[in-house]
C-alpha cells in the first residue's frame, strides 16, 4: 500500500487544475502582507563605485540620495587600490534602507595598473564567501543576516571623447561575471551633444566587441518593459553631479554655474542623471538584488563547491545529497589524517632507532677507550713496580755493603782497642748524632785504626778530624785505606 | 630685423599628456592649422600595452611676411597602457637625441646651416578630472624638467567652475613646489617697462598653470562667429578671457615669449646637456688613461673639478671669439 502511494506521488505529477472561486476568500492580500513584512524588515542595498580619483563618485552619490555622505577627498598618491565600505541608514516615509557604499580608493592613480583590479575582485569574492559561510552554517539566520554582497557596480568612465581607456576595459572584463555593471560617463558637462553621441556608440561598440556583459535592464516584466527598453538604448548614462543649488528662473535647483551657462542636474536635456536615478533606485533596485543573488552568487557558489570537490551528480546520474557527499568527504579526510599520523609515528620510531644505534656505538667506543686506558695504566704501574724493586735491590746491596764494612771496622777496632780514642769516639758518636752518615764515621774510625796513631790531645772531634785530614795527605795511609 | 624676417623663425613645440585631453584640438586652435587630418585613433584594447611613439609634424606658416617653421612633436600613447612604468623614456631619449645632434653639428666643420631641432617648449596637459598632479604627471615632469622648458596646462577646463579652477591651480602649484619640479618661469620684466606691460606680466604669472579649452569648430554667439564649443546650456568661447586662459597662453607662447623660450633652451638646457656630455667624455678619457696604470687609484675629486673649470674657461673664450667672428662677418657682409 505504501509503495503504490509513493509511486503515485513520485512518478505522476499531474497538472494543477484551475478552479473558480465561489466567493471572496481573501488571499488577494498576500502581496500586501509581503510588502508590509518587507517594509518592517527594511532593505539593504550595496553599491560599488569604481572610477579614477576625482571623477565625481562621492558627489554623484550625494546627488543621487540627496544627502551628504561624509567622505574626505582622496589623494592621488596611494600605493595600491583599497576598498572603503561605509554603511548608512536611510529612511524615507517609513521605509528603511541600509545603504552600503564601497569606494575603490586609489583606482587608476598608480603608474603600473596591472594589479588594480585585484583588490576589487577579492572584495566581491569575500562578500560572497561570507554569505556562503552563513548559508552552510548549521544554525543560520539568513533573514537577519546583513547582506553585504555588492548589488551593483557603477563604473565611472572618464569623458575623453574618444573611447574607453585600456584600464577600463581590463577591469570591466574581470568584473562582469561577478557583479552587475552599469557604466556611467562622469563629468559629462565637458562633452558637447554631438561628441557625446559618438562617444556612447564607441563605448558600447567596444564593450560588445570585447565580450563585456554589462547589466541590461529587464524587459520581461510588462510593467517596466517599455521604459527599460528605452533606457537600455541610452546606456551608458552621461551624468553630472552637484550638491550646490543655483537659482534658475525663480527656483533653486541643483546645478553647476559656469561663466557661460548653468548646467542643471535634473534637466533631461543637459544630462542623463534623472534617467540613472529612475533606473537605479525607483524601478530596478529589486531586480538588481535578484540578479546578484540568482546569477552572480550562484555562479560563485558553484565554482567554490566544485573546487571543494562536491558534485551535483555522480557517474550513474543519481543526484547526490549534500549530506552523503559531505560524509564521504569527511571519511576521506579522516583516513587521510590517520595515514599522516601513521607516517609520522613511523618516522618517529625510525628516528628513535637510529639514535639508539648511535648511542650504542658511542658507548662501545667509550668502553674501548676505558679498557685501553686501564691497560696503559697497568703497564705504567708495572714499570713503576719494577723500578721500585730495582731500587730496593740497590738499597739492599748497599746496606749489605755497609754492614760488611761495619763488620770490618768493628774487627779493626777490637784489634787496636784505644781507650781515649774510644772516649773521643763516644764523644764523637754522641756529638755527631743521627744525621751523620755511617760512612763518615766509619771512615774516621778506619783512619784511626790504620794510621800510626799518637794519642791526640784534642778534646773534641773537630780538631781530631782536622788532624786526621793532615794525616790523610800521607800517601802510605791512603794505600792502606784503599 | 630685416634679416631675421628673411631667414624666418623656427620653433619646436612638444605636446604631451594622456590621450583624450584635447592636445590636438589645442594645437589646432593655437596655430589655426589642421595638422592631424588623417589621424587614426587606437581602440581601448589595442592600447592596453601601448608604447609611446614620437611623431613630428612640420608646418611652414606665414603671417604678414614673417615666416615661421613650426614643428610639433606629438607623443601618442603616453600614459595609455595599463602599465605605464617609464613611459616617458622614449620622450627623454628623443630630446637627448636632438641635443646630441646639435652638439655634433656645432662641433663640426661646416656650421653654416645648422638645423635646430631641439625642443624649445613642452606643453604638458594635466587632467582636470582629478584633484591635482598624478604620479605619472610627476614622473614625467621630473624626468624632463632639466632638459626642456615645461609649461603645464590644465586641459579641458570647461568641466570646472571658476572656484574649482582656482583651487586646482593652487593645488598644482603647491604640488609642483613639493615635488621640486622646475617648470618654465616667465622672466622678470625690466623696471623701465610701462605699467601696462608689468600688469600683464603679473597676471600672466598668477594664472599659471593655464586652464585652457580648445576648439576647432566655429559657432555663432551673440551674432558673431567665434571659435567655441556649443552646449545645451551655453556656448564656451575659446578666446574669451573670462572663460579660459587660452588667449594668455597664445600670447605668451607666440607673441611675447617665443624668443625667451628659445634662449632658455639654448642657454640653460643645452648647456646643461653639453656640460654633462663633456664631463662624461673627460671622465671616460681619464678612466682609460688610468686603466693603463696598474695601481688602482680612486678618482680624486679636486683634479677633476680643476680640469672642469679649465674646460669651462676655455669654452667661454671660444664662445667669445666665435661671437666676435660672427660680428665681423656680419659687418663685412653689410
Amino acid at each position: 500500500m505504501a509503495a503504490t502511494d509513493l509511486e503515485r506521488f513520485s512518478n505522476a505529477e499531474p497538472e494543477p487544475r484551475s478552479l473558480s472561486l465561489g466567493g471572496h476568500v481573501g488571499f488577494d492580500s498576500l502581496p500586501d502582507q509581503l510588502v508590509s513584512k518587507s517594509v518592517t524588515q527594511g532593505f539593504s542595498f550595496n553599491i560599488l563605485c569604481v572610477g579614477e580619483t576625482g571623477i565625481g563618485k562621492s558627489t554623484l552619490m550625494n546627488t543621487l540620495f540627496n544627502t551628504t555622505f561624509e567622505t574626505e577627498e582622496a589623494s592621488h598618491h596611494e600605493e595600491c587600490v583599497r576598498l572603503r565600505p561605509q554603511t548608512y541608514d536611510l529612511q524615507e516615509s517609513n521605509v528603511h534602507l541600509k545603504l552600503t557604499i564601497v569606494d575603490a580608493v586609489g583606482f587608476g592613480d598608480q603608474i603600473n595598473k596591472d594589479e588594480s583590479y585585484r583588490p576589487i575582485v577579492d572584495y566581491i569574492d569575500a562578500q560572497f564567501e561570507n554569505y556562503l559561510q552563513e548559508e552552510l552554517k548549521i544554525r543560520r539566520s539568513l533573514f537577519d543576516y546583513h547582506d553585504t554582497r555588492i548589488h551593483v557596480c557603477l563604473y565611472f568612465i572618464t569623458p575623453t571623447g574618444h573611447s574607453l581607456k585600456s584600464l577600463d576595459l581590463v577591469t570591466m572584463k574581470k568584473l562582469d561575471s561577478k557583479v552587475n555593471i552599469i557604466p556611467i560617463i562622469a563629468k559629462a558637462d565637458t562633452i558637447s551633444k554631438s561628441e557625446l553621441h559618438k562617444f556612447k556608440i564607441k563605448i558600447m561598440g567596444e564593450l560588445v566587441s570585447n565580450g563585456v556583459q554589462i547589466y541590461q535592464f529587464p524587459t520581461d516584466d510588462e510593467a517596466v518593459a517599455e521604459i527599460n527598453a528605452v533606457m537600455n538604448a541610452h546606456l551608458p548614462f552621461a551624468v553630472v553631479g552637484s550638491t550646490e543649488e543655483v537659482k534658475v528662473g525663480n527656483k533653486l535647483v541643483r546645478a553647476r554655474q559656469y561663466p557661460w551657462g548653468v548646467v542643471q542636474v535634473e534637466n533631461e536635456n543637459h544630462c542623463d542623471f534623472v534617467k540613472l536615478r529612475e533606473m537605479l533606485i525607483r524601478v530596478n533596485m529589486e531586480d538588481l538584488r535578484e540578479q546578484t543573488h540568482s546569477r552572480h552568487y550562484e555562479l560563485y557558489r558553484r565554482c567554490k563547491l566544485e573546487e571543494m570537490g562536491f558534485q551535483d551528480s555522480d557517474g550513474d546520474s543519481q543526484p547526490f545529497s549534500l549530506q552523503e557527499t559531505y560524509e564521504a568527504k569527511r571519511k576521506e579526510f579522516l583516513s587521510e589524517l590517520q595515514r599522516k599520523e601513521e607516517e609520522m609515528r613511523q618516522m618517529f620510531v625510525n628516528k628513535v632507532k637510529e639514535t639508539e644505534l648511535e648511542l650504542k656505538e658511542k658507548e662501545r667506543e667509550l668502553h674501548e677507550k676505558f679498557e685501553h686506558l686501564k691497560r696503559v695504566h697497568q703497564e705504567e704501574k708495572r714499570k713503576v713496580e719494577e723500578k721500585r724493586r730495582e731500587l730496593e735491590e740497590e738499597t739492599n746491596a748497599f746496606n749489605r755493603r755497609k754492614a760488611a764494612v761495619e763488620a770490618l771496622q768493628s774487627q779493626a777496632l777490637h784489634a787496636t782497642s784505644q781507650q781515649p780514642l774510644r772516649k773521643d769516639k763516644d764523644k764523637k758518636k754522641s756529638d755527631i748524632g743521627v744525621h751523620q752518615s755511617g760512612m763518615s764515621l766509619s771512615s774516621s774510625k778506619v783512619m784511626m785504626t790504620k794510621a800510626s796513631v799518637e794519642p791526640l790531645n784534642c778534646s773534641s772531634w773537630w780538631p781530631a778530624i782536622q788532624c786526621c785530614s793532615c794525616l790523610v795527605r800521607d800517601a802510605t795511609w791512603r794505600e792502606g785505606f784503599l | 630685423h630685416r634679416k631675421s624676417v628673411k631667414k624666418g623663425f623656427d620653433f619646436t613645440l612638444m605636446v604631451a599628456g594622456e590621450s583624450g585631453l584635447g592636445k590636438s584640438t589645442l594645437v589646432h586652435s593655437l596655430f589655426l592649422t589642421d595638422l592631424y587630418k588623417d589621424r587614426k585613433l587606437l581602440s581601448a584594447e589595442e592600447r592596453i600595452s601601448q608604447t609611446v611613439e614620437i611623431l613630428k609634424h612640420t608646418v611652414d606658416i606665414e603671417e604678414k611676411g614673417v615666416k615661421l617653421k613650426l614643428t610639433i612633436v606629438d607623443t601618442p600613447g603616453f600614459g595609455d597602457a595599463v602599465n605605464n612604468s617609464e613611459c616617458w623614456k622614449p620622450i627623454t631619449d628623443y630630446v637627448d637625441q636632438q641635443f646630441e645632434q646639435y652638439f655634433r653639428d656645432e662641433s663640426g666643420l661646416n656650421r653654416k646651416n645648422i638645423q635646430d631641432n631641439r625642443v624649445h617648449c613642452c606643453l604638458y596637459f594635466i587632467s582636470p578630472f582629478g584633484h591635482g598632479l598624478r604620479p605619472v604627471d610627476v614622473g614625467f615632469m621630473k624626468a624632463l624638467h632639466e632638459k626642456v622648458n615645461i609649461v603645464p596646462l590644465i586641459a579641458k577646463a570647461d568641466c570646472l567652475v571658476p572656484g574649482e579652477i582656482r583651487k586646482l591651480k593652487e593645488r598644482i602649484r603647491e604640488e609642483i613646489d613639493k615635488f621640486g619640479i622646475h617648470v618654465y618661469q616667465f622672466p622678470e620684466c625690466d623696471s623701465d617697462e610701462d605699467e601696462d606691460f608689468k600688469q600683464q606680466d603679473r597676471e600672466l604669472k598668477e594664472s599659471a598653470p593655464f586652464a585652457v579649452i580648445g576648439s576647432n569648430t566655429v559657432v555663432e554667439a551673440k551674432g558673431q562667429r567665434v571659435r567655441g564649443r556649443l552646449y545645451p546650456w551655453g556656448i564656451v568661447e575659446v578666446e574669451n578671457q573670462a572663460h579660459c586662459d587660452f588667449v594668455k597662453l597664445r600670447n605668451m607662447l607666440i607673441r611675447t615669449h617665443m624668443h625667451d623660450l628659445k634662449d632658455v633652451t639654448c642657454d640653460v638646457h643645452y648647456e646643461n646637456y653639453r656640460a654633462h656630455c663633456i664631463q662624461q667624455m673627460t671622465s671616460k678619457l681619464t678612466q682609460d688613461s688610468r686603466m693603463e696604470s696598474p695601481i688602482p687609484i680612486l678618482p680624486l675629486p679636486t683634479p677633476d673639478a680643476e680640469t672642469e673649470k679649465l674646460i669651462r674657461m676655455k669654452d667661454e673664450e671660444l664662445r667669445r671669439m666665435q661671437e666676435m667672428l660672427q660680428k665681423m662677418k656680419q659687418q663685412m657682409q653689410d
